[in-house]
Parts: C-alpha cells; structure tokens; sequence
C-alpha cells in the first residue's frame, strides 16, 4: 500500500466522521474575551535556536570587526613614511600613533644597519636612535661624515614638520653625545609616483632622489647613474662647489629670515655649515689675510653674507651643536647692543659673557682666538675692509657667510656678535647705545637689505660707541 | 484535438483534491465584528483540518468534536484580539492544541477512562469502510503524537510539509522526517495486518 493509499483512506475515515452543524455552533453563547487566556495566547514567531545562534555569532564577528578595523587603522595602517639616507637608505614606516610599522633597508649597505634592530611597535624616536647608533657604529657617521638627509611623506604638513623636527632634535642629541655635529637636510616630499619609481630602480628613497634630481636640474654634466651611489655627504659637497642653493632646491628656501631666526627647529631645511666652517676655521687666518687684501672691495661681499644672516647664525649654533642657540639669536639684527657687548668681551678678551650661550661662545671664542691680532687693526679699519674678508670666504664654501661673520668679528666685533647675541642680552644694553632706537632700526632693516651705506653707518656709530 | 485536450484536462486519479485553505487575517476582524458570513467561511474552510488535528491528539471522535466546537467558540470570543502575524492556521491550530492538550490532563486525572473505552473509542463506527477504519485505527494506535499530527494534518488537509511546519511551529526538516518515519510504520505496521491494495 503506497503512501497515496494510506491517505486516501485516512481522508474518507475523517470525513466520514459527523460534523458539527454550523447552525448550532452559530447559536451557541460565546464569552468575548477582555485579553487573551492560555488558550488563546498567540505564541510569538520563534526563531530557531541555529538562528538565534547565527544571528549572535554574526552580531559577535561585526563588534569583533568593527574593534579590528580600528585598531588595524590606529595601528596597522602607515600614516608616516620616514626615509634616512646617509649613504644607507633607510625607509620607516610609521602609524598614527607615531611607532613604527614597518623598517626597510632600501640598499645593500643599509641591510647591515637594521639587521637586529627590533623596531615593531617601538617608538620613531627609539628606532632612529638605534639607527644613528647603527650607522656610527658601522662608519657611516663620524666627525667628518655628519650629512643626513631626512625625508618624510605624510598627508597632514604640519604633522609632518613636527615630526621632522622632533627627529631632528632626536639626532642631534644622539650625534652630540658622540661627539658628532650633525648636518641635517630636511624635506617634506609629496607622493609622485615617477619618482617612487625612479628610487626603487636606483635602490635609494624617494628623499635622496628629489635631491639628486633637483641637483640634476642645475648640473647637466652628471647623471642619475653618477649621481645616486653618492652619499648625502658628497651631494651636498657637490651641491656646495656648483653653487647650488639647498633650501631652494628641498622646496624650502622661501623661507624669510625672520622664520628662520624664530623657528630654526620648525625649518624643514637646516643644514648645518658647522662642519663646513670647521675647514674654514682652520683657513680662518688665512681668509683673514687675504680679506686684508682684498681690501676694500669686500663691500659686496659684505652685502652677499649679510643677506645670510641665517645661515651664519646656523652655522655658529651648529658648531656648538645647539639649535635653540639658533632660535634664540634674531640674527638678522645688527643690534648695537650686541655690538657693544661684544667689543667689552673683546676688549676683556674673554670668549663668552654668562648670558651668552654655548655657540655664542664657541664662536666669540673662535673669532677672538682666529683674529687676535686683527682685532685691532680691524677695530681701527672701516668695516668695509671686513666685509671684503666675507668675500674671499666665499671663495671657500656657499656656507662662507658663516666664516664671513667670524672674520667680521674678528674685525670690528660688530656683525658676528649680532649673530649670535641673543635679544634679551641686546636689549640689556640699550640704555648703553648713543644711537636711537629708530636709527638702529633703520640700520636692521639696511642690514637685512645688505645696504652698503647702513652698514657703514653702524660701524661708524660703533666706532663712535 | 479535442480528444487530446480533454485527455488532457482529466484529472490525476491518484492526486488527492483538496479544498485550498486560502484565510485572510482580515477574517477575524469580521468576525469580530459579529460577521457571520465570515465566520462561516471560516469554519467551512477549517472544521475538517481541526477535526483531525484534534483527533490526532486525543484520538477521540467524541472529545475531538468538543475540542472542535470549543475551538470556534474560543476563536470568536477572542477574534478581537487577535494580532496578525501572518499565520492565522498557526492560531487555530494552537487553540485547539490548547484545548486538546487540557482535555487529556483531565482525563488522566479523572482516570474514568478505561482500556476497553479507548477501544471503543477507535472503533469509527461511523466510517463504512472497513480498510479505511482500519487504517485510521492503526495510524492513531502506532503513531506517536508528531506522527500522527503531521499525517492526519497531510492527509485531511492538503497541507504541504512547509505549512505543516509553520502550522505547528516545527522544523520543516523535523516535519519531513516524522512524516516519512510515521507513513513507513503505518505500511509495516498495515502489511503485518496482510492489508493490502
């Protein structure tokens, strides 16, 4: 008997059954219910139990998405791309939180810089420390390798200069304690994919080669190929010999002096001329001797190394390896005051009052101890016949306006001290000047402007002084 | 042609014919409402499903037509409050669950009921074919309560297993195999009775 069988005849037994008239069903009393009893009661749709349990695990796997993807974005996904070149190529990548993703070594010496350094989850700073400390202790860095170019890549500009300076500081205290004044090249770098291209061809960062181009650009005899073994150090010397403006060429020469004055830290661009001066100290009598020859006509060079104030006032911080002396000099001012107090220290033939700081000191003391005997011929002389000094030292380096100052300290005092004296000292000498205040604003704002004539009026107010 | 479409529109012999149970929820508004047309329809379209729901419980033609009659009177007593939610078979058939399910609480209590009464009880005298009774005697005797709900409710009503399902508030998967495991006892169970076609 089939299934079809067996419910036909089930069917015809019920429906033989007698049914229960509607009529008298009809006719029946009924209670209208105030609410539904347990007889009633409509049972709530229920979801199967495998249903409950999908829709739980689901809502689990969401929650446990939504944590993931956020700490994945917080600290998985790079925000900061950070490249060092000295002449190892080293990428770090960072997140939000500013530790470090990922460690690259984007050429063969760079592979023996970051062998062993644990750098997951570790702080930026740590990681570069322990780079720095990599690259001294491998050769890289040393007293007279102190080139570092430091590159960043970051949406947001202003996280970006931060975290420049940040590591600048970082180096510089790394470097110092070494004994090693660092001379550091900062760069803010859009993304282009061309030039990530180019770099990963040429096994350096993508920082190193905007340089090499922006260098390639000014000299058509080299080429990529020429150019991209060298180290940061030898670029820049290149850079130096052929005349070409750094700061212009990383995209931040535009900067005004005072900027630079206010905020060296804040500079996306510090190069320090320290190591540069450190030759021309040694031909700083030299220099001076054939400034005296040159003579007179150091007045353009006076104007030329004037309108780098700020280079000089680098230069001076950077040989006693202290940026904030940098920050701290308004550089750009020939302040008499500074003038003044320079001549008594000269006069005293002490390198350094207690106000000063450290570079004013290292400076004070290089240029009385490179011009002793020019301090008096020069204090007789006009200031022209220092400037000219300037411009025989540019002969030696495009940082030569740093040993410009030095020369023209050792003549009259006048233009070195502005450099590295700082406001509040210049200013507790103001009741001191027989100038007015309005004359030595004029004479700043010649001197900025490197007019010949204001020049000389403030060493003859100096003179009279 | 004409003979091949009249060969054509006969129907399956072996095919049951079913009145569709097609009930708006709408309905017991109406009835709440007082309107008898509406109820009518309503008991017309369902009285025989019940029934063998039921029966299939109680196993009883004489308490199957109480629970019956209760359950229409429950069903217009409480129309009024009832909330659609998309299955108005679901609460006809939890009513007269309800009922049925009381029904046999109090008759264990009462324990008045004897072995020989439940006999007499699957008697169906009323139903003239004796394979037919017997069948309907062995489906309520072998079967367990889910079988013989599935079974009867496939059987009276047309229902498919889905709706069957959604009816008694069961797995579909539960509903299939219960219908198979019930169907394949009831022919080993009616092949040792030597009923055959």
């Amino acid at each position: 008997m089939n299934r079809i069988q067996i419910e036909k005849s089930i069917n015809r037994a019920v429906n033989a059954a007698p049914q229960l008239s509607f009529d008298e069903l009809a006719n029946l009393p009924y209670v209208k219910m105030a609410e539904h009893d347990f007889i009633t009661k409509q049972e709530e749709i229920k979801f199967p139990a495998h249903i409950k349990q999908i829709a739980f695990a689901t809502a689990c796997c969401f929650l446990v998405m939504i944590f993931v993807s956020g700490w994945f974005v917080q600290n998985r996904v790079s925000d900061s791309t950070i490249t060092m070149d000295v002449n190892p190529s080293i990428e770090i990548v960072t997140n939000k939180k500013d530790k470090v993703i990922s460690l690259i070594a984007l050429n063969e010496d760079a592979r023996d810089i970051t062998r062993g350094i644990d750098y997951k989850d570790a702080k930026l700073k740590d990681t570069v420390n322990a780079l720095i400390s990599s690259l001294i202790s491998n050769g890289y860095l040393a007293s007279d390798k102190r080139s570092i170019l430091l590159s960043i890549k970051n949406k947001d500009s202003k996280k970006a200069d931060a975290i420049l300076s940040s590591l600048d500081e970082t180096i510089k205290e790394s470097l110092v304690s070494q004994n090693i004044t660092p001379a550091i090249l900062k760069q803010v770098i859009p993304k282009e994919k061309e030039n990530i291209e180019l770099a990963k061809k040429y096994h350096i960062s993508e920082g190193k080669m905007k340089l090499i181009q922006g260098i390639l650009a000014s000299l058509d005899q080299y080429t990529l190929d020429m150019l991209t073994p060298m180290s940061i150090e030898a670029l820049v010397e290149l850079a130096e010999e052929n005349s070409i403006d750094l700061r212009n060429l990383l995209g931040y020469g535009v900067e005004t002096d005072d900027d630079e004055n206010n905020g060296n830290e804040d500079q996306p661009y510090e190069e320090d001329n320290a190591h540069y001066e450190e030759d021309s100290d040694e031909d700083k009598d030299e220099s001076e001797s054939d400034a005296e020859e040159k003579g007179e006509d150091s007045h353009q060079s006076e104007n030329s190394s004037i309108e780098n104030n700020d280079d000089q006032d680098e230069d001076d911080d950077q040989d006693s390896g202290n940026d904030d002396d940098g920050d701290k000099n308004n550089s750009n001012e020939y302040d008499e005051e500074t003038l003044n107090q320079n001549n008594q220290e000269d006069n005293k033939e002490e390198p350094s009052s207690n106000v000063r700081n450290e570079s004013n000191e290292d400076n004070n003391e290089d240029s009385n101890s490179n011009t002793d005997t020019d301090n008096n011929e020069d204090s007789n002389s006009n200031t022209d016949t220092d400037n000219s000094e300037d411009g025989d030292n540019n002969e030696d380096s495009m940082y030569d306006s740093g040993e410009n100052t030095e020369s023209n300290n050792d003549g009259d005092n006048d233009i070195f001290v502005d450099y590295n004296s700082e406001d509040e000292d210049n200013n507790d000498y103001i009741d001191t000047r027989n100038q007015s205040e309005e004359d030595r604003n004029d004479n700043n704002d010649d001197n900025l402007t490197g007019d010949n004539e204001d020049d000389d009026g403030n060493v003859s107010g100096n003179e009279d002084n | 042609m004409i003979l091949f479409c009249s060969v054509m529109d006969q129907p399956d012999p072996t095919k049951h014919k079913y009145k569709e149970i097609k009930i708006e929820e709408s309905i017991f508004k109406k009835i709440a409402e007082n309107d008898m047309a509406a109820f009518e329809k309503l008991y017309h379209l369902t009285e025989r499903s019940v029934y063998a729901y039921a029966l299939s419980i109680l196993k009883n033609h004489e308490d199957a037509m109480d629970v019956l009659q209760e359950t229409y009177l429950k069903i217009r007593g409480a129309a009024h409050l009832y909330k659609p939610m998309g299955k108005p078979m679901a609460w006809i058939f939890t009513i007269a669950r309800n009922l049925a399910m009381s029904k046999l609480r109090l008759r264990n209590k009462t324990e008045n009921m004897q072995v020989e009464d439940m006999e007499n009880d699957l008697s169906f005298s009323y139903v003239s074919d004796n394979e037919d009774k017997l069948i309907l005697q062995a489906a309520l005797s072998i079967l367990n309560i889910e079988e013989r709900e599935i079974i009867l409710l496939h059987a009276i009503s047309g229902f498919k297993h889905r709706e069957i399902a959604n009816s008694l508030g069961l797995p579909l998967a539960t509903v299939l195999s219960k219908y198979q495991r019930g169907l394949g006892k009831l022919r080993k169970h009616l092949k040792e009775l030597g009923v055959q076609e």
